[in-house]
């Protein structure tokens, strides 16, 4: 009883924490709140995974979402002016297109899940999880790992492209 | 080597194929011997980097209509290598040659000269390339995303204009939102078939829509559906497409309007005739909507439009209404439609925008009013563009005729007899605002101090080319239909 | 069941270990810092508080617990109470998974490094917005640089660690340490058969580990010369003590992890004594380099940093990691 409702407590204590942090996401008024709300969330995710034994995502997640993604948000967004930003007021109509889109998910989720709730957890990650994930990358998702890479690479041309200093026009910024 | 690359497709009929044979691969060299050969080449290349490139993008565009033969996959299933395949990687490789030849003599500014601007065309086939190609939905989304990023960056390349900017800002916001829906439908699609390839999720699909998972699966299919919406411009996913292609540089929109919007079809069809092909007919009726809704959309808002480019951004989510009509229709007779349109679509386009792109600068921006006179001053060019717009417009004996009659003959035997009424109502506001631009050109007096129009012989010869391409599609069809229905027969 | 095996417990006793343990080191290494400073100075140090100023630390913290946490008008009050709070919470995660000794260890994890490098990219994320949040001129600049040197340094950080755990095969800290027991020939920084630049790579991961903990000559963040404090510099009372015992904490994070990858952990060179005091020993060794670098050398331009990671570092840790990975293939090749 007591690991259950240990558990139990932990589980609903870290979603009901994911969903507050996510609603403060869009709720909130300065974009830092906004941006560290969603770093939250992300920790919170990670916690929820590390309850179904996934503990290489958990650990992805929070370095990758926690640790680099919003690290970076939070630096554009500190160095824009938010002035303006934080007075904004979000109006009905966003509200409403909100509601529009979740509505209907969560109610599909809600109408799936009824009635695999009390049916256990997911099975539990294999012990050597990373060498699996690893293994699978490079052996069956080879393709889409290689344009991952593509992926980055252009990327990474434009934004050395359009921060050049003096414009993208710019001849002279040549390497 | 490179043709050896790209030509090792004709030897491989058989199941598997190795991976070296791909022809993205060997495209993909080429971006980057470019990008590099453009940073740091002899000053040779480096002046001439647009003309390699479009050189470049005619070889293969010959090697693919030549060489290339539909059977087998790679990378075991994940990429496959069939008829739909391969018709639209031929018709991206058009689209970045035709762009690239555009390059030549962009006269958008300074950044005409950028290296980038010319590599970048590549790495977008490329992805282009494998989202035609995908058998998972992991390589159609890193595809996908990969092909974004590289339109985001081309569209605001030209940082210093303001419109290249917002365009590219605006594309980058939609994209952004556009790829969470299609991330989230996947990942609900998975979770109720447990699978991300197409050929198994295809036999478990019809039985989770059936089952207890059937709410997810729907949200998952709404999902994806969003985001292929948003993909290919459909109302009312389509805010962004005006806005981009009226800020992003001429041979950009061209290619953008040609080969990222026949890319979004290449997903659409892939995924009907593959993964989806179970739930067809739960789906027809939603992307009927998303036709009739676009041809309003996008005919309805293009008449009040005065800038060229603008115009074509409302009138390529028209378009885009047309070619849904064709896939809703869901027969074989449909999708071959969709792919003449497509191709007819293409060369109309890019003989409007190519003329667009060769003369903006010469009449001083891409306003209606700009093009006063055009008749007077260069007859041959104004007959071009009254050609490329007939051909838009659907006026006979234009491939755009063609293309429009085989989609509603398409749509109407499927029973979508309203959808085509609305269709025609679409078409008859298009000829409205396909118009007007000729009336400018024919009926107004040039400005008096007007300069001369200059224009290269080899611009000159292209959109002649794509012209002839036009008429010769609408006369005689036979020989292309024969090619696509020999290419699409397996689907 | 005993006590200990009651999850709840277990967990409470670690939080209070870990604070026990984060807090007396950041205490008594500030008291080494200080004496050890005194004597590259010529001068002796602490030397009024207690004998040979050992309780120099007890005075500080009983100081700074009195004083008045102060937070500046205009600043974000919320985010700048969070962010002592947030340097201080990933740095007791990170003690988790780090073995002090075969069976000192508070959770065995098998993605433990993996998790310590989570945990520890969010010390940025804390200092980041404990600078913009005090809207302080200084602490805004210095906020800047710590994310541009952090995001800089963590990429030939993380490259080296991917060429040790190819050659560990396993995130697990414990087994890591299993696998060099055999004496001091196996330890990884002297496994030159795996890796003929394995000395290199240690090196470019201390190096890293130092900028990454805002060391010197790394210290733009808090470059007392041009930003007063850095991102401190509006903290007062237990506001700065909590910045100050997470960057403490995160060094000895940093020089125990370096302890487990290169140095073999709790193996002994020689065979006495219990590992736990090898593994100390090995760490405070470290611990000891980072405070005689930091009063060595001086304070690097920020360019210069930059262009440390960028043009050296990182070539030179894909260099490693490419070596390694041929090195290891070679074998099975035949």
């Amino acid at each position: 009883m007591g690991e259950t409702f240990l558990e139990w407590a932990v589980f609903w204590t870290l979603a009901a924490g994911a969903v507050a942090s996510a609603l403060m996401v869009v709720a909130g008024r300065s974009p830092v709140t906004c941006a560290l709300s969603l770093a939250c969330s992300m920790i919170f995710g990670a916690g929820l995974m590390v309850q179904m034994r996934a503990y290489f995502i958990a650990a992805i997640q929070v370095l990758v979402y926690a640790g680099a993604v919003i690290v970076l948000f939070l630096f554009i967004v500190m160095l824009m002016d938010l002035k303006a930003e934080a007075m904004r007021r979000r109006g009905g109509v966003a509200l409403l297109a909100g509601l529009a889109v979740c509505g209907p998910l969560a109610l599909a989720g809600w109408r799936a899940m009824a009635p695999l709730s009390g049916g256990g957890g997911p099975p539990p990650a294999p012990p050597d999880e990373v060498q699996h994930i690893g293994r699978l990358l490079f052996t069956d998702y080879v393709l889409p790992l290689e344009i991952t890479g593509v992926l980055l690479l252009v990327a990474m041309v434009g934004a050395v492209l359009l921060c050049r200093p003096g414009g993208a026009g710019d001849q002279e910024g040549r390497p | 080597m490179i043709v050896g690359l790209s030509c090792g497709m004709l030897a491989s009929s058989g199941c598997t194929m190795p991976w070296w044979q791909i022809p993205e691969l060997c495209w993909l060299l080429l971006g980057t011997v470019l990008l590099l050969g453009g940073c740091w080449g002899p000053e040779t290349l480096r002046s001439r980097v647009a003309g390699v490139s479009a050189a470049l993008f005619g070889l293969m565009l010959v090697l693919a209509l030549f060489f290339w033969a539909p059977g087998g996959e790679a990378f075991g299933g994940f990429y496959r290598w069939d008829g739909l395949s391969i018709l639209f990687k031929r018709l991206f490789l058009f689209g970045g040659f035709i762009a690239s030849w555009m390059m030549l003599r962009s006269p958008d500014g300074p950044v005409a000269h950028r290296v980038e601007y010319v590599a970048l065309p590549w790495f977008a086939v490329v992805a282009m390339g494998l989202m035609a190609s995908a058998g998972d939905f992991a390589v159609l989304f890193v595809s996908l995303e990969t092909l974004t990023i590289t339109s985001y960056i081309l569209v605001s390349m030209e940082r210093d204009r303001g419109t290249s900017l917002e365009a590219g800002v605006k594309y980058l916001v939609m994209g952004g939102l556009s790829a969470a829906f299609l991330v989230y439908g996947i990942a609900l699609l998975y979770g109720s078939c447990g699978t991300l390839r197409f050929d198994e999720m295809a036999g478990r699909l019809p039985g989770a829509l059936a089952g207890d998972m059937g709410p997810v699966v729907r949200a998952g299919l709404l999902c994806v559906m969003v985001a292929v919406g948003f993909k290919v411009a459909a109302a009312p996913f389509q805010w962004w497409a005006p806005d981009v292609y009226q800020g992003a540089p001429v041979p950009i929109t061209g290619f953008l309007a040609v080969a990222s919007k026949a890319a979004g079809f290449a997903v659409l069809l892939r995924l009907l005739w593959g993964p989806f092909g179970g739930v067809r007919d739960t789906l027809a009726p939603m992307v009927a909507w998303l036709a009739a809704a676009s041809i309003l959309v996008g005919n309805l808002g293009a008449l009040s439009q005065r800038n060229l480019k603008r115009l074509m951004g409302y009138s390529g989510i028209g378009h885009a209404g047309y070619l849904l009509m064709g896939v809703a229709a869901g027969s074989a007779a449909g999708v071959e439609a969709v792919v003449y349109y497509l191709a007819g679509y293409a060369v109309a386009a890019l003989v409007v925008l190519g003329l667009l792109g060769g003369l903006v600068d010469r009449l001083g921006g891409a306003e209606m009013r700009h093009l006063n006179g055009l008749a007077k001053r260069e007859p041959g060019l104004a007959w071009l563009m009254l050609v490329g717009l007939a051909s838009l417009a659907g006026l006979p004996p234009l491939a755009g005729f063609l293309g429009k009659w085989m989609v509603f003959a398409a749509a109407f035997q499927a029973g979508l007899a309203w959808l085509v009424i609305v269709a025609g109502v679409g078409v008859v506001a298009s000829l409205y605002y396909y118009l007007a631009p000729v009336r400018n050109m024919f009926f107004e007096s040039p400005p008096p101090d007007a300069p001369p129009l200059e224009l290269d012989l080899p611009f000159r010869t292209c959109v002649s080319i794509l012209m002839g391409l036009a008429i010769i599609l609408g006369i005689a069809p036979g020989p292309f239909m024969a090619t696509i229905g020999r290419l699409l027969a397996g689907l | 069941m005993s006590f200990l095996e009651i999850e709840p417990f277990r967990i409470a006793l670690y939080v209070v270990g870990a604070l026990a343990f984060v807090g007396a080191n950041a205490a008594y290494l500030v008291w080494v810092e200080r004496k050890a400073a005194g004597r590259f100075q010529r001068r002796a140090g602490p030397t009024e508080v207690g004998p040979a100023g050992l309780l120099q630390p007890v005075a500080d913290a009983i100081k700074l617990m009195s004083k008045q946490i102060i937070v500046p008008p205009g600043s974000d009050a919320l985010l700048f109470r969070i962010a002592p709070v947030m340097v201080m919470a990933p740095a007791l995660m990170c003690f988790a998974t780090i073995p002090f000794s075969d069976s000192i260890v508070a959770r065995n994890i098998d993605v433990g490094l993996l998790m310590i490098f989570a945990f520890g990219s969010i010390n940025v994320m804390a200092v980041m917005l404990g600078g913009w949040a005090s809207r302080n001129k200084y602490a805004i600049i210095s906020a800047a640089r710590v994310v541009s040197q952090n995001v800089a340094y963590e990429i030939p950080m993380l490259l080296t660690v991917i060429t040790m755990l190819m050659v560990a095969g396993t995130l697990n800290l414990h087994e890591i340490v299993k696998q060099q027991e055999a004496g001091f020939w196996a330890w990884n920084i002297f496994r030159l058969g795996t890796n003929p630049l394995m000395p290199v790579t240690f090196v470019i991961f201390f190096t890293c580990m130092l900028a990454e903990t805002n060391r010197a000559p790394f210290d733009m963040a808090e470059a007392e010369s041009e930003l007063v404090a850095g991102a401190y510099t509006e903290y007062s009372g237990m506001g700065f003590g909590v910045f100050f015992m997470g960057e403490y904490a995160n060094i000895v994070i940093g020089c125990a992890v370096a302890t487990v990858l290169f140095l073999g952990g709790w193996g002994s060179p020689v065979g006495f004594l219990p590992g736990v005091w090898w593994f100390l020993a090995k760490m405070y060794f470290l611990i000891f380099t980072v405070i005689w670098i930091r009063w060595t050398f001086p304070r690097t331009q920020f360019y210069g940093l930059l262009n440390l990671s960028w043009k050296i570092l990182i070539p030179f840790s894909l260099a490693t990691l490419v070596l390694t990975s041929i090195v290891m293939k070679i074998p099975r090749m035949f």
